[in-house]
This record gives C-alpha cells, structure tokens and sequence, in this order.
C-alpha cells in the first residue's frame, strides 16, 4: 500500500483548475460589434442633400502646365464636362484634375459650412473659392500639407465655407496626384460636422483601445507559455494598427503635423507583412513541415521589409514608380500567403488554423471594402472609409483567439493523456488492490486450515497421550504443551483472520462487519454502540472488501490512539450510497498533524481517503484535539 | 441409544481430520459411514445419491462451502440432518448455520471429544452447540408490540437521551447538548435498559432507531 499512495491522484485535481482562454477574446468580439454598429449608426446619418457631387464638372490638363488663376478666369482653355453618376474611377496617368462648381446660396444662407472630400490618400488638395463679387480665396487640404494650417481639423481634405447671405460660391478644385480618386464631396452644416468628428474620434478610440488590449492580453500571455507565437502576433498587430492608423488623421494631428509622405504607409505594412509571415510559420510550425517553403516565404518577407525601408529612406534601385507597385505585389504575397498555407493546413486537420484563414479573410475584406470606394467601383457611404480599421481589429481579435484556441486544443490533448494516465492508475491500482486481497486470501486460509488444522491434531495427540499418562509427571508437561499449542492455534487463526476476512464471502458485509468490529471492542473498556443497516446486493463486492479494510482500519486507529470510552458504528444505506460513520469521544487530533502518529501502522488517513476515493466514494474526517473523531465515507451501492 | 444403521456422510477437505473423524465414529454401534467428500460439490452429489441420515459438514472448504452445501441440501433432503464441523468460533457462523437449519454446530478443538455426545443430540432430535459457543447464543431482539408502553415508563430526560442515541450521539455529545454530566447520562442509559429490560447497546440503539419519531415529538 505505501508503493500505491505515492501521489497517484493529482489528475482530477489538475481537471477542475481548467480555465477557458477563448473568452475574453471572444467577448472582444461581441462588445466590438455592438460598438461599431452604435458609431456606425450614428455617423451613417447622411442628410439627403449633404452629397453635392452632382453640381461639380471634371476637366483635365497635363500635369503642372496649367495654372489655376488662367482656370479661374477662364482663359485656361479646360473644356468641363458632368461628372459620371455616382462613382467610378477619375485618375487619369500624369494629369491634374480640376473639379468646377458652384454651391446655390440657399445651401449657405446659416452660418459657415465644411466641404469635405472622403478619402484618406489625398496628397495635395488645392480649393478656390470665388465669392459673388469676384474676390477668391485659396485654401489647402490633404496629407502633405501642415495639419496645423489646415482650415478643417480632423479630416482628410475639408474646407471651410464662408456664409454668404444668401449668395452662390463658386468652387475650383485641384487635385494633382496619380493616386487614384472617387471625388464625392460632401456639405456638412457646422453642428452637424461636429458630430460627425466625436464619432470618429469615438470609433478609433475604439479601435486604439482594442489594439491595446489585445496587446496586453497576449504579452500577458507571451510571457506567461514563454511562446513566441505571442510576441510575433503583437508585432504584428502594433504594425497593422500602425498602417491603419496612416488612413487616419491621428498621425497628422499628434505625430507629424507638418505633413508626411503616403508612401510612408507601404514602410509600417512592410513590417506588417514580416511579422504575420514569420506569426504564421511559427504558429503553424511551417519550418519543420516544409523547409523550402519556409524559406521561399521569409524570404519575401525580409524582401518586403527591405523594400518598405527603401522606400521609407528614398533609396531607389529601381525605379520610384515601380518600387510603390513591387511593394504593393510583395504585400498581396505575404497575405496570399498567410490565407493559402492557413487554409492549406486547417484542411488538413490542423484545427488551430481556422481562426488564422478567418483573421486574413477579415483584413482582406476590409482591404477590399475600402478600395471598393477609393477606385470608384462604389458610391460614397461613410462607413466605407472604415471598414479597413474594422478588418484590422476583427483579424486582431480572430488572430488572439487562434492563439487562445491553440492554447486550449493544447491543454485538451494534454488533459487527454493525463486522464488517460490517471485511468490507467487506478486500474491498475484496483487490480493491484485485487491481487493483494485474493493472496491474502489464500494465505489466511492455507493458515486457518492446513496449518491450523496440523495444530489441532497435534493438540488432540498430545492431549489424548497426556492422558494415557494420566498422574504422572509428564502428563503435566504435556498439559502444558496442550495449552501452548491452544495459544498457537488461538494466534494462528487470529493472523489469518486480520490478513483476510473469511465471513466477508461467506456471510456477507454486514456480518462480516458485525463479527468483526464486536471482536475488535470486545477486549476493550469501550463502549460500543453498533448500527448496520441492510445493505444492497448490487454492493460490489471490491467496494466491500474496501469499506471492510477501511473501517478495520479506523478501529484499529480508535484502539491504538484515541482513549475514547465511547464509539459509535453506523452503517447505513442512503439512495445509492452505503454510508459508513464512526465515531468516537476520544483525544482527537490536528487534522493533517496525524500523519506522524499514523506512519507504518496500516493505511493511515490518507491512505484511506485515497482507497476510498479509488472506487469513487466520497471520504471526510471531522476532528480536533479532545473533541473526539468522527470519520465518515460512502461508496456507491451499484 | 442410537438407532440401528443410522447412515453417515463426512466431507471435509483435511485428510488427517476425517480420519479421526472415522477413528471416533468407528467407535459408535449402529453408526455406518456411507461417503467421504474432499469438497462441498462432492459432498452434495453424494448427498442427493446416497440420501444418508446425518451429514458432517466442514465449514471451510475448497469450492462450495458448508453453508452452502447446506443451504442447496435443504431444498432437496428435507430429513437430512446437518452437522456443522469446524473451527471458526464466530458466532455469526453459528447464527447462519443455525438460521439455515443445521442441527448442530461442533468445534473441530473439541470434536473428538463431543462427537459422540453431538451425534446421540442430533439423532434424538435435539440441537446440540459445542460448550463454548452455547453461552453466546443469538439474543433474539425484544420485538414486543407493547413498544409504546413501554416508552411511556420513561421519564422526559430519558426519551431526550434516547433521542439523542437514535441519532448516533456518543454519550458525551449527548452530556453536551442537555448540559447534565457525563456519568449522569450513563445512569440514564443503564435506567433505560432497565426499564425496557434490554440487554446491551445494540438493542437500544435499534429500539431508539425504532422509535425516533416519537421521541423527536416529545422532545
């Protein structure tokens, strides 16, 4: 028995301190989306007459030969002509764009209003604006130009209009870049602008928010498993929200309000795509399952990251116009990438891999979605232009939750094994207890009959010679032989009886246990009270053997240690259980300070509370110094 | 004395014991040893062929035991009368053997000594218990149904203190709970079994058990 108590039964333990990690990721995702519908919602409210795309004409010139005072005159000799419906495409190769309207007085009569023009790639943004009696003013917009000098804050290209009691506003604007251009002007009264901007603020505090927590959530973890999936994922994550960041006016109004370059944009996705690339193998163990495309993969993505910096420090070993389009091709690469070797591997059952395919598809959408509006396949709509911040944060939360779903299938196979393990154990355990008990067994009785069995002949021999002698001398030696072979058979049958029970087969538990416990107090000054219910015959017969080993053994603990005058024995069948409660008025003990005492005599506490519990019964000990002892435990009766 | 060509059949697994077995029923007139078994199931095929008188049965045996080889010959031999020939001194195993119509319960110490005493007991009808174990004989439970009487002759502390073993208390949980000493509640309970003339705790434990509802009304 002391070979089978060495820390055999940690496994439920280890079971119940199971902790799901997907949750709070999980919980991410619900809270975002309730969010981003509230924002969403409340920045969609678009006034039916805000959109004044259709009082603008387009006309082209090549690129800086026209100058904007011969287009305001008229003298330009720019023919203009109606804007295609709703959206589509206007960038034309090395040409600027000159957009001509004029704002009816009746939109102008309260106050200023902002002309904005959505759209986050917008370089240099020129307007001129020429009142009804012909003086024009000129303001500047888009992303090279210094935030501070801006007319409008917080947004990509706006102007402030000037009231004009009623009168009409003619507008000219520039627009010099090859980028490409959805022109879909929008008139915001001021109020309403102001709104408009708190729910900006409002989504990409939400957004920022998320990142960080992300973050946080998966350093946490990082450290924690000492996985280093972890650390690629938050680097990968700061450079997405890094990129997206640069679609939005943040960068401008805290980083560089003197303006920046678009192509700066391309350098953070660079860093971006290294890092989901290398996330990616790490996570899904690339390295180890293809070599040749591990390699082929990090090396586009160290090339991507090279190219980014170029661009970032304007070297040029190609040339510029190129070096933007090699780094959008490497870009779509590493992403392509990411969705192909995710999907690949989740297809082959490798289960972790779904959160990974679903994150990329998220960003993608997003990607898509906002260039949907950029390159004019969609009309305007506000949401549109933020779908990209709303992909990076979903691929965020998709990519931590990957994280977290490994983390679990891991600890599932692990907790697999150790069941398995611990099932093992206590089968193996049981058939041990079995083994022990059925040697017993013929031990007890080769010594009850054959060797007893000799004894009493020998006895009877003795006795009948001693009688033969009767009177002499050495009929009173042999008496006392006679009466020492009494105390050997006496001895002998009392051995067998403590290494196995004979009653237990013969004549039940209940008897068994009866006879058993009488004779244990039956030398003792103490009193014993005994109650023992019916006990079913479903009882198993090892859930028998154990209740009859445990309570030997509590008895044995009463009479060794306890100087109770009293014990209480009740046995008593309760639904499904076959409950066992002693109880003595003894000495008592510290629980848990008992283990000296017990040490080499039997099973000791433990050792019956890990018997017990062997089988599935339930063990409890209620003690404490000079309060007595009670010591109560069930097994079940099927 | 015994009559003539009473039919005897012993089974027991220990060679060197049936023999002295024989060697005394040798020496007993109008006794004839029909059959020797070595196990209970050879012991109970030669029972249901042979049909003797009385059967000496050893308790311990290889396979089937005594008990059982009696327990299965009731159904069939209804005449057949049993000896119980063993070493186990238990009473549980006289109780059952007993309970499952043995005539007799011998312990192998003495049984070369009262075979011939046992078996004259057996053939008169009679049982016959081996001295040592005839002192322990089963008390059987008071089970009158004068049992509300007899909780009437009690005082209300007494049914408190009887309420008390009903539910498993040691006498000094129940001193706790009445705030009376120790020693007192020990009067009590030698009062109780006075007045319900009970002998032993058992019996007034499973009398309590019996009639814990009424008492947990008086209380």
């Amino acid at each position: 028995m002391v070979v089978l108590r060495t820390a055999i039964f940690d496994g439920p333990r280890q079971v119940k301190a199971r902790v799901g990690a997907v949750w709070p990721p999980a919980l991410m995702l619900v809270l975002l989306a309730a969010f981003s519908l509230w924002t969403g919602t409340a920045t969609a409210q678009t006034a039916p007459d805000r959109d004044v795309r259709a009082l603008f004409e387009i006309a082209y010139s090549p690129a800086g030969e026209v100058l904007p005072e011969a287009v305001l005159a008229g003298t330009a000799g720019l023919t203009f002509s109606a804007l295609p419906s709703s959206s589509g495409m206007l960038t034309r190769h090395r040409q600027d764009m000159w957009f001509r309207g004029t704002l009816p007085g009746a939109a102008l009569t309260s106050g200023p209003k902002i002309l904005e023009i959505p759209g986050h790639l917008y370089t240099r943004v020129d307007a001129w604006l020429v009142t009804p009696n012909g003086t024009h003013t000129h303001q500047q917009s888009g992303l090279a130009f210094p935030y501070d000098s801006r007319s409008v804050k917080f947004a990509d290209v706006a102007f402030l209009l000037p009231a004009t009691r009623g009168k009409p506003l003619k507008i000219l604007i520039r627009m010099k870049d090859g980028v490409p251009v959805n022109f879909a002007p929008q008139l915001w009264a001021e109020d309403d602008w102001q709104w408009h901007v708190i729910n900006k603020r409002l989504w990409l505090g939400l957004f920022l928010g998320g990142i960080s927590l992300l973050i946080l959530y998966n350093l946490f973890f990082g450290f924690a498993l000492r996985d280093r999936s972890y650390f690629y994922y938050v680097g990968y994550i700061i450079a997405l929200a890094a990129a997206v960041l640069q679609y939005t006016p943040l960068p401008a109004e805290y980083i560089h309000p003197q303006g920046t370059r678009r192509i700066f944009i391309l350098y953070i996705a660079s860093v971006a795509a290294f890092f989901a690339v290398i996330f990616v193998n790490n996570f899904l163990g690339i390295r180890e399952k293809s070599r040749w495309l591990w390699r082929l993969s990090m090396a586009t993505a160290v090339a991507t990251l090279l190219f980014g910096m170029m661009l970032a420090l304007r070297i040029y070993v190609i040339p510029a116009f190129w070096t933007g389009n090699v780094m959008h091709v490497l870009l779509l690469l590493s992403a392509c990438y990411f969705l192909g070797v995710s999907f690949y591997s989740y297809l082959r059952g490798v289960k972790e891999a779904r959160f990974l395919a679903l994150s990329m598809l998220a960003m993608l959408s997003g990607l898509v979605i906002y260039l949907a509006y950029t390159y004019g396949w969609v009309a305007y709509h506000p949401l549109l232009l933020h779908a990209i911040e709303a992909g990076a944060l979903a691929e965020g939360v998709l990519l931590s939750l990957a994280l977290a779903d490994r983390v679990n299938q891991i600890r599932e196979q692990k907790m697999k094994a150790e069941e398995a393990a611990h099932d093992a154990q206590v089968f193996f355990t049981r058939r041990l207890l079995d083994a022990q008990e059925r040697e017993r067994e013929k031990i007890a009785s080769a010594m009850h009959d054959s060797i007893g069995h000799s004894v009493l002949v020998l006895k009877h021999n003795i006795a009948s010679l001693a009688g033969d002698m009767n009177g002499t001398s050495s009929a009173v030696v042999l008496r006392q032989q006679e009466a020492q072979l009494q105390e050997l058979l006496h001895d002998i049958r009392g051995l067998s009886h403590d290494l196995h029970p004979h009653m237990l087969r013969r004549l039940g538990l209940a008897t068994a246990l009866t006879a058993t416990v009488e004779r244990a107090f039956r030398q003792s000054e103490i009193d014993l009270t005994l109650a023992i219910d019916d006990i079913p015959d479903s009882f198993p017969q090892e859930h028998a053997i154990t209740l009859y080993r445990v309570s030997q053994e509590c008895i044995n603990n009463i009479l060794k240690h306890a100087t109770a005058s009293e014990v209480i024995y009740t046995l008593q069948t309760i639904g499904q259980w076959v409950e066992v409660q002693i109880k003595d008025d003894g000495s008592g003990f510290i629980p848990g300070d008992e283990q000296g005492a017990a040490v080499g005599t039997g099973l000791g506490l433990s050792g019956m509370r890990e018997r017990v519990e062997l089988f599935g019964g339930e063990f409890s000990i209620e003690t404490s110094p000079m309060e007595g002892t009670q010591i109560r435990f069930s097994l079940l009766a099927v | 004395m015994t009559q003539p060509n009473t039919t005897v059949l012993i089974a027991d697994d220990h060679p060197i014991f049936r023999h002295g077995l024989k060697h005394v029923l040798a020496q007993i007139p109008h006794l004839r040893l029909v059959a020797e078994a070595e196990s209970g199931d050879s012991a109970l095929s030669q029972l249901n062929y042979l049909k003797p008188d009385i059967a000496l049965l050893d308790l311990a045996m290889p396979g089937m035991d005594g008990l059982e080889v009696l327990k299965r010959a009731r159904q069939t031999l209804p005449d057949l009368k049993v000896i119980i020939v063993t070493s186990y001194d238990d009473s549980a195993y006289l109780d059952r053997a007993l309970e499952l119509g043995a005539s007799a319960y011998l312990l192998k110490d003495s049984a070369t000594d009262d075979l011939e005493d046992c078996l004259q007991a057996v053939v008169a009808g009679e049982t016959y218990i081996s001295a040592e174990l005839d002192n322990r004989a089963l008390i059987v439970p008071n089970t009158d149904s004068s049992d509300t009487e007899q909780l009437a002759l009690l005082t209300a502390t007494e049914r408190t203190v009887l309420a008390g073993v009903a539910r498993f208390y040691t006498s000094k949980e129940i001193a706790r709970e009445m705030d009376i000493s120790y020693r007192t509640v020990q009067n009590h309970r030698a009062n109780i079994a006075v007045k319900l003339d009970m002998k032993g705790r058992h019996q007034l434990v499973r009398f309590a058990r019996a009639h814990q509802a009424a008492l947990e009304q008086t209380d």
